[in-house]
Parts: structure tokens; sequence; C-alpha cells
């Protein structure tokens, strides 16, 4: 096992409350702004193209994007009461919507999407305060399958950008600029070390757009064309409040995404909080919170505006790692500089005229990353061979009907519609069945106390009922008896170096059957909502240390130990199986 | 960390070498063929009715692949000089190689396929003597891409499938029986315990089929046609020995599928070494390697008798951990069971009677989990960003070219098969990437001892030099040498302990990078690639334990120390980080 012994970070230069001198802030800004800035253009230009939503739109979109974007990478850093992270945590335009936000602008055209964006926000600010709610529902094993299905609703688009090469082009040039941004991308990912991985997208677009720009299918005419100086024409789309069938038909669909780009910016702001301090400290829970507070304020001015919905872009986490300045002008920087940005068309055209292949090998190049994403998820949460089937099943059936193979002449109208979308029709299937598996399961009991040996009556009480109602015999139900005290007791912290701290508290949760009892033991300094905290530190927490809990004596009575520890909770769970003769 | 001992398997009931009454195994032996004879008579099925083949040839296949699985069976269990693994394996047609077959059955017939078959198989035998060099080129991150590479491929099999029914049908019926038995499927395989997790394909096919016929989709003429004794007259396709381009571009696709099917059937004779006795023991990788060959026969057997290539099933694994019954004496029983059924068409015909909308779905259900199976295997050494790449892109191109959205009018003739095959395009986007990583670390110095304080010098000695041609200064150098020599100490066993005990060897590896240096304790009571084994083991052992280590002293000299313990073999991992003045000698 890794020993990390939760070390103090040295090469931590600037923590966030720290002022590094302007400069620094503003070159550190700029790099990122450079790093990210082309997702942030790319992904509204291939929505709507795609979508073939017209030139108009798309500058408006462009524009209002940037100017969302900044905003809200500004209201991260520096924290409006319980609106922001508090860290640099930049802001772009969401990639996980491609696919159907493309949907909804075919359907209903942006009046739509806008309205969808903004109903589906009011569901990220309710997730928000709701984190257990969101991790019941959305479970990892339900995020990882829709976020593989995401990559395969976008992955054809990118495809379909490929057969679409500019006229009178030389044949050569598509596959020759794709290769070119694919294998430069994929090369630099692979090998190159520190700060160069960072800028391996951008490198490989930019050699894409040279090789492109030597076969000429690079639009320097747009360039050209665009003033240096300007705000667009005003393309705000406004509202459809018809609230039609293709409306409610696709609002569960962006709940859906909403609630996994919600599961991912958690992510994201428990990341940068590991690597943002000098000393290591507890995931500040409020923090998180807040992150999803602006990601969700973030989505609905993106809706009042007319733009695309965003979300946290992890690039902000690993520079902040690699460059150790994690100081919060650094975020006010970007923010700044991002609106700055967009009143620049010059510089936004010089984006918009990346030709479609290397764009192409971009979005293959992310999306194939997005999808290890997903299937890192699933596979981290543990898979036996029930969840398997959950995940397998879900995620081909996502695909058979996103491809239309599934009986798609025997669905009505509405249901067809919902189904035909990969995410909606797996994601559902993932949560019926992860739903049913739950509910199989038998039911934990619970009881909540303080750590001490004084509560050992008590919880000894409680574990004997158990056994009871189980009809364990004499010799089990006492290895259970045994088994919990020596459990409880390897949790209480000595005495010597007890005096200041905090009373610990301990929630015991037991589940099990005639033959088997698992108990959990989870005990925590500080009041709070426990489950909340546990929740998500199992899912994203890094600095979790295997540890050996004393077992000397838990060892005869216990089939299996495992204990997690993390900052300032620890997790023993332990098995007791009955005698086969109970 | 889990603390399990290795405890006595007291529910075992017979080990290999144990017989049960006669009327046991045959009663197991009749469950076993139950379980798997549907996915048995149904591959072939499938891929010759999506290729568009004859009824004869269909019957012949199906005929000759129960005779080959029988034969091989039986040679598994009993084993044949180095052929065969001496534990109850059970043999059955391969699902990974359905889409590949169909290619070659639409290229260029069953003469073709049948030659594929023969030259892969001589592959296995050459892999079965070399387990290592599987291991080399087809790492877990390029094995597990491929099997999720093979279900994209077949897939789109299930899915024209799902669709077919019988002219004349209720509309509903195809999606009806469909859904059915993919609730049954899936529904069993999530809710039920026991052995009934076991049933669940069997009996979600059986409800589905019981669906079909209310809507009169199941074929009961052909089944009342079928006579109940018979041998197929004709079908048997022969050799194509003409090694036309069609063969050559395909082989590349053969030989790649073959020898991921290999991993699995290693991956079984593991398995199936942990659930037969009642003292866990070390795995015998003769045995490994004579499940291998044992393969390789079946598959040699199946292309010269023109049907389609076998696999180990791991059901077997299962159903012995369940029933506790590991007696070679099941295994005959399987084998020849197969073998009787062969000769009668009743039998086979009310197999190949389920309509396609319900073998989609359990085809659906099979592939869906072989997907998750080779994100398992990916996932299983732990995926970086580095490998997230390797394994994203290859995927997706392979899916991209499988569906001939990448340039599909670009390229023509050996090249277009090649790669429209998407695991063929993904598989070899993975080697060349994993290849090119491999090459771009630096490399691996190597040192072998015998594991006592007397080697201690030479340790010493090679490490001394490592770190003067890496330019380190002598503080880190310090560092690395007592590092070294404390894990070298923690391994040597207790002197109490150590009378009757055989020496252990003892393999030493050191990778340096620009800030470090990774070294590798391999301590062993067994002579031998110490490599091999461990490649080997790290990938499938079940058992392994961690375990913690005495890290005292270790802890100040080292920044990360891994122990991982084997049956007979433990692996410590040192990582010593040089001072940062010091100069980088790469």
């Amino acid at each position: 096992m890794k020993r990390s012994g939760s070390p103090p970070r040295r090469g931590v230069r600037y923590e966030p409350p720290e002022k590094p001198p302007h400069l620094l802030s503003l070159g550190l800004g700029l790099q990122l702004v450079m790093l990210n800035i082309s997702g942030i253009v790319l992904i509204p230009k291939i929505i709507i193209e795609a979508a073939g939503a017209g030139e108009i739109y798309l500058s408006w979109a462009v524009f209002a994007g940037l100017c969302v974007c900044g905003l809200i990478t500004i209201l991260q850093s520096i924290r409006i009461g319980t609106m922001g992270a508090g860290y640099i945590l930049l802001m772009g335009t969401s990639g996980t919507f491609v696919a159907v936000s493309i949907t909804a602008l075919t359907e209903g055209g942006p009046a739509l999407l806008a309205t969808l964006i903004v109903v589906s926000s009011l569901f990220q600010f309710l997730l928000g305060s709701r984190l257990v709610l969101l991790r019941r529902v959305v479970t990892p094993l339900v995020a990882g399958t829709v976020i593989m299905l995401v990559a395969v609703t976008i992955m054809p688009i990118a495809f379909n950008l490929l057969a679409r090469p500019a006229e009178g082009a030389s044949p050569a040039a598509a596959p020759a600029s794709f290769g070119v941004t694919l294998v430069s991308m994929a090369g630099l990912a692979l090998f190159a070390t520190g700060a160069w991985r960072l800028w391996g997208p951008v490198l490989g677009v930019l050699a894409g757009c040279a090789v492109a720009g030597f076969y000429g299918i690079y639009d320097t005419a747009r360039v050209a064309a665009a003033p240096w100086f300007g705000l667009p024409e005003i393309g705000w789309p406004g509202f459809d409040l018809t609230f039609g069938s293709s409306f409610w038909v696709l609002l569960p669909v962006f709940v859906l995404v909403v609630a996994i780009d919600t599961v991912r910016t958690i992510g994201g702001s428990i990341s940068i909080q590991q690597v943002s301090w000098r000393q290591p400290r507890a995931t500040d829970f409020r923090s998180v919170q807040g992150t999803i507070g602006a990601s969700g304020l973030a989505n609905l001015l993106s809706g009042l505006v007319g733009t695309l919905p965003n979300t946290t872009y992890s690039s902000s986490i690993s520079v902040a790692a690699l460059t150790g300045v994690a100081a919060r002008n650094v975020g006010v920087c970007v923010g700044i500089l991002i609106i700055v940005f967009s009143f620049f068309p010059k510089a936004t055209a010089v984006i918009l005229a990346i030709p479609n292949p290397v764009v192409a090998g971009y979005i293959v190049v992310l999306i194939s990353l997005l999808f290890v994403v997903g299937t890192r998820i699933v596979v981290r949460d543990g898979l036996d061979s029930r969840k398997s089937i959950v995940v397998g099943v879900a995620f081909w059936l996502g695909v058979g009907f996103q491809n239309r193979q599934i009986f798609s002449e025997h669905l009505g109208d509405a249901v067809a519609s919902i189904l035909e979308n990969g995410i909606a029709a797996g994601g559902l299937a993932a949560i019926v069945m992860a739903v049913g598996l739950e509910l199989s399961k038998p039911r934990r009991r619970k009881i909540k106390t303080k750590l001490g040996v004084e509560s050992l009556p008590e919880i000894d009480e409680f574990v004997r009922r158990f056994a009871k109602n189980k009809r364990w015999n004499a010799t089990s139900t006492e290895r259970l008896r045994a088994a919990t005290e020596e459990a409880i007791l390897s949790l209480v912290p000595e005495e010597t170096s007890l005096e200041p701290e905090a009373a610990w508290n301990l929630v015991l949760s037991l589940g099990g059957d005639g033959r088997k009892a698992e108990l959990e033991f989870i005990a925590v300094a500080g009041e709070g909502n426990l489950e909340d905290r546990l929740a998500l530190l199992g899912q994203w927490a890094d600095q979790s240390s295997d540890r050996e809990v004393s077992l000397r004596l838990l060892r005869h009575f216990a089939t299996s130990v495992s204990h997690r520890q993390y900052h300032e909770t620890d997790v023993v769970t332990v098995r007791v199986d009955a005698d086969t003769a109970a | 960390m889990k603390s399990s001992a290795p405890a006595l398997r007291k529910e075992l009931r017979y080990e290999p070498d144990e017989r049960p009454p006669n009327l046991l195994s045959l009663g197991l032996g009749f469950q076993l063929v139950l379980l798997s004879i549907g996915g048995i008579v149904l591959t072939p099925a499938i891929i010759i009715r999506a290729a568009g083949g004859e009824e004869a040839y269909m019957t012949w296949a199906v005929f000759a692949a129960l005779c080959v699985c029988g034969l091989s069976t039986v040679l598994q269990a009993v084993r044949v000089g180095r052929l065969g693994s001496g534990y109850v394996l059970l043999m059955g047609t391969s699902g990974v190689f359905i889409a590949v077959s169909v290619t070659a059955l639409t290229e260029g017939g069953p003469g073709l396929l049948a030659t594929l078959v023969v030259i892969s198989s001589l592959f296995q035998f050459v892999l079965s003597s070399h387990l290592s060099l599987l291991r080399r080129v087809i790492t877990p991150l390029v094995a597990g891409t491929v099997i999720m590479l093979i279900s994209v491929t077949i897939m789109p099999i299930a899915f024209n499938l799902v669709a077919n029914a019988a002219e004349g049908a209720a509309s509903t019926g195809a999606p009806a029986s469909a859904a059915a038995t993919l609730v049954f499927t899936a529904g069993l395989a999530l809710f039920a315990r026991g052995s009934l997790r076991l049933w669940a394909p069997v009996l979600g096919v059986a409800g589905g089929c019981i669906v079909a016929s209310f809507y009169g989709l199941y074929d009961v003429a052909r089944v009342a046609d079928a006579p109940w004794f018979g041998i197929p007259t004709s079908g048997w396709p022969g050799l194509d020995l003409t090694f036309g381009a069609s063969f050559w571009a395909l082989l590349p696709v053969f030989v790649l599928v073959t020898v991921v099917g290999a991993i699995e059937t290693v991956g079984d004779a593991i398995g199936i070494q942990q659930v037969s006795w009642r003292r866990p023991r070390a795995t015998d990788f003769r045995a490994v390697q004579g499940a291998v060959g044992a393969d390789g026969v079946g598959n040699l057997l199946s292309g010269l008798m023109g049907t389609v290539p076998n696999t180990t099933y791991s059901s077997s694994v299962a159903v012995t951990e369940l029933t506790g019954v590991a007696a070679r004496s099941v295994g005959v029983c399987i084998g020849i069971l197969f073998f009787s059924f062969a000769f009668l068409p009743k039998v086979t015909a009310a197999i190949l009677a389920i309509p396609d909308p319900v073998v989609a779905a359990y085809i659906l259900v099979l592939m869906a989990v072989l997907f998750v199976l080779g994100m398992r295997i990916v996932a299983q050494d732990g995926i970086d960003s580095r490998k997230s790449v390797v394994v994203g892109l290859s995927f997706w191109l392979g899916v991209g070219f499988q569906n001939q959205q990448i340039f599909a009018d670009y390229m023509g003739g050996t090249l277009s098969t090649i790669l429209g095959n998407g695991m063929a395009a993904g598989g070899l986007a993975a080697i060349l990437m994993t290849v090119a990583l491999d090459l771009a670390k630096p490399r691996r110095r190597r040192v072998k001892v015998m594991l006592s304080v007397d080697s201690l010098p030479e340790i010493d000695g090679f490490l001394c030099k490592f770190a003067d041609e890496k330019g380190w200064n002598e503080a880190s150098t310090e560092r690395l040498r007592a590092a070294a020599e404390e894990s070298v100490l923690s391994l040597i066993p207790d002197e109490e302990a150590s009378e009757d005990e055989e020496a252990r060897h003892l393999l030493l590896l050191v990778r340096g990078d620009g800030r470090g240096v990774e070294l590798e304790f391999i301590a062993s009571a067994v002579d031998g690639n110490l490599e091999d084994r461990l490649a080997l083991l790290g990938q499938w052992a079940r058992r392994s334990v961690d375990r913690e280590f005495s890290l005292r002293l270790l802890r100040h000299y080292a920044s990360s120390v891994r122990h991982r313990q084997y049956h007979d073999t433990d692996v410590v991992t040192v990582r010593v980080e040089a001072d940062a003045p010091a100069k980088s000698g790469d």
C-alpha cells in the first residue's frame, strides 16, 4: 500500500488568501486563458454548426458565453456570500451538453434551448443544497455509465465533422490535418512531462491548423473580415414559453446532464482544495456547495442571455498543482481576461476559423478521455457481477437506442424522442436497476452515539437485539458482541492525546441476515451530517489512507475487517459470520 | 484493508483427484451441460445466420462444435502429456469470435474460416509455451481495450437480430420476447442468490421462448421435423488453401482475437485452481499452460472439422465453487454428454428453434458483461492520465473505423478490411501507443541473487554503480543504499522459522527517472522465471494479500513502500527520491 502520511506540500508558493505580485497573477492568468479559450469558443461552434442555427446566433453565443464564463470565474475566486468556491476554478462551456443542446436546437431553436437551460439550472441549486439526494440517485455507477454515454452521443458529431470537407480543397487536406491534430495531441499527452502535457491540446490544435493552412482550408478570410474591437450583433434568442411537448421531453435529459455535471463539479472543487494549501486540511464542504451554487448561477445566466451551459474546467487544478500558485488573484485575472477577450471579435474569429477536421481531432481526444473518466468512476466503486450487469446492460441499451437500432418503429413519438437519446435511455435503465438493487438489500439499522467507553452498553444492547431478531445462536451472538466491542475500543483515541480534542461522534450501521452481519462504524470529530461527508469523501478524496487497525482480538471474531481513514473521519467495516449450524 | 488469511475451504467436498459416486458426477455434469449447451449451439448459429450461410453448413457446424467441445473438455479434465489443465474446465464455442467469423464467412465462405481457425490455433500453441510473451505485447491495457471493442463489433449483430421476427407474426411479438428475455436474465442476475443466479441466462432464454411461443414465434416445426438420432451427412466445408488477399487481411485480426481469448483461458485456469483445493496452494503454471494448450487443440480440431473456434467457459469455475465438487470425473462426464448430444438432432433443433429476438437479448446481456470485463481489466492496474489516452483513443478509433466513420472512402482493399474491423484498428492503436510508452521509459536493470545476508555486498555494489551513473550526490546515494539494505533484511525470514525452508531467490529490478529510482524486490522460494510468474499472478491472483511491512527504518529513506504477497512470492516496491540539487543523469 502507499504510505502517504499527508506531508506538507512544499510546492505551494501562494495559498488562496496570499497575494502574489500582480505581474505573476496576470501572467499565470493569461496562460490559463490561452489553455482554455479554444475549448470555450469551440464547443458553441460545434453545437451551433451541427444544429445549423446560423452565424449571428453563433457570434452572439460565443460573446455571451465568454462574458458569463469570465464573470463566474471571478465569482468562484472571490466568493460572495454562499456563492463561489474561494479557489481558482475556471469556468468554461460544458462539453457534456453538446449532444443534448444540438437536439434542443434542432427541435425548437435557440429559444427552447435557453428555456431548458434556465429551468434545469434551478435543479442545480436544489442539488447544491441537497448533496445526499444527489448521491442517492446519481450513484457512482449511474454517473459513470451516463458519462460513458455522453461520449457515445458526442462522438458521432465529431466523426460527422470529418465527412464535410471544404469545397475545392485537396482530398488529402482533411485526413492530414485530422491526423496531425490527433497524433500531436496524443503524443504530447503520452510523452510530454510537466507543463508540456498541459499544453498538449493547444499545441495539437496549432499543429493541425498549420497543416490545414498549408492545404488552404484554414478560413483566413473570416479572420481578416472580423473587426479588431466591437460588440456582436444582438442575437439574443429570448425564451420559448410555450412549454410544448419537446420541452417536457427534453427537460429530464437536461436535468440528468446537469446532475452529472454537478457530480464532476464536486470532484473539481474537492481537488482544487487538495492542491491549494501547504498543510493538508479537511475538505471544506461549504466551499463545495459554494462551487455548485456558482455553477448553477452560471447556467442560469447562460440561459438568460441565450448562450450554452458551462461548468468548471479541471485544467485550473493541474495548473495550480504545477505552478504552486493557488492565490485567488489569479482567478480574478483569468475572469477579467476572458471578459476582455470577448470584446475582440478578431481574436474569437481566429479560433472560429479553425477547420472542421482539426476540431474533430480535438474533440475525439477530449471525449475519449471523458469516456475513460466514466469507466474509472464506475470501476473505482468496485464492480461485482451484479454491478457489471447494471453498467453493461444500461450502457448498451443506451447505445442501441441512440443509434435507433432497437425497435425504433414500435415506439410512440414522445417515448421515442426521450429514448432516442442514449443518455436518457441508458441513464434511466441504470437508475432503475441501481435503485432496484439498493431496495433488494436488507435494510440497515442505525444508531448514533458519542464515541467513548460509556456508550458501550447502549451499542451492545443494539447489537444483541439484531442477533435476536435474526435468530443467531448464543456463540455467534457472543462473537458479534465481542467484535463490536473490540472495534469501538480500537476507535477510541488513546488517553494521552485526548485532552484538547473535540468529542467524537460515532454512527454504527448494521445490516445482515441469518448468516452474516456487516457493521459499519463511522467515527468523526465534530458534528455535521456524517453520511454527507462520507458519501462525498468516499467518492473523491484522494488522500484516504488505509491503515491496519489494532486487530489482534478483533480478528478472532470477525471474518473481515477494513479500515478507511480520511482527514477527520474513520470508517471501520467489520463482517461477522454466524455459525452455519445457526 | 481486507485481512483474509487463506482459510481452509471446508465446504469443498471433492478435490480433483478424488472420485465422487458416478451418479453424482453424472448429475453435476448434466447440470453444467444444461447451463452451457445453449451458448455452444447458439454461437455457430448466430455466426452462420448473420453471414447468410446455408442450413446444411449450420447443422454440420453445430454437430462438429459439440463433438470438439466434448473432446477438449475431456482433454482438459484428464490431461494428456502437456495438454489439458487437469481440472474441470468446460470448453464451449467462443463468443469473442462472432464478428470476425462473420467477416470471414462473408469474405470467403466456410473454407476460408476453417483455414483461418487452423492457422491461428497454431499461435495458441506458441503462447502456451511462452506465457510471458503474451503479457509483454498484450498488456492488460491492450487486452481490456480489445475486449471492449469485441463487444462493439458484436453488438450490431445482436441489434440486427432483435427485430427479426417470422413473417406473419404480430408486430409486437419480437419486442415482447426480446424484452422478456432481457428482463428475466438481467433480473435474475441482479436479484437472485446462489445457484439460481447461475441459471439466469438459461431461465431468461426459456422465459423469452415462452413469450415468443405465445406469439407463435418459436419454430415448433423445426423441432418436430428433426430426427431423434442421426449424423449430418453433408456440410464439411474443407479448407481454403488459396491463401488469397482476404486470408492475409483477416489473419492478423484472428490472431489478435485468439491471443485475447487465450487471456481469458489463463484467467479461468487460475480461477479453477483457486476453488479446487481444500488447502489453498500456489498456482500451478504448468496447469495454466496445459489449459491454453488444450484450448489450442480445441481450435485446431474446430478448424479441421470446419466449425467455429472454442474457449474455456468460466461457468465451470462458478459451479465448482458453489457445489464444492472439483473432481475430474465431472469434467469427463460433461465431455461425454456433449459428445452424445451431438448425435441427437432433436436436442440441437430445440435450441436452434429459439427465435432471433430472444437470441439477440441473450447476446446483448452476454456482450454487455464482456464489455464491463474489458473495463475491469483495463482498470485493474490503475489508470493514470497516460493510460487514459491509450484506452480512450484506441477504443474510439476502433469504434470510428468499425462504423466506417473515419475516412472510409480513402482506404481501399486490404487496408480497409483490416481497419474496417474495429478490434484490429483499435487493438493496433493500443499496441502501438503502449509499446511507444514502454520504449520511452528508461530501461530496467536487474540483478539476481540468493536471498540472504551474504548477498548484501553484491546488491550494494550494483546500486552504487547505478547512482554513480545517474550522478546522484552522496546523501541521495546513501539513502538509496540504506533503503535497499533495509528492504532485503526485512524480506529475509526470521532465524527460528527458516530452519527447514528452502533457499529463496531474490530478483532486484531498478528503474530510474529524472527525479528518483524505483526498486522492485521479488523474493520467491521457487526458481524459474520470476517476472513471468509475477506478471501472471499480479493480473489474476484473487488471493493476493497486502500486508503491513516492517517499515520503521525503511520509511526514513524511501518516499513510498509497497509490499505485495502471493502464495510463495513477496514483492516489495520501494521508491527513493534523489535530492533536488542532484544533477539528473538523463
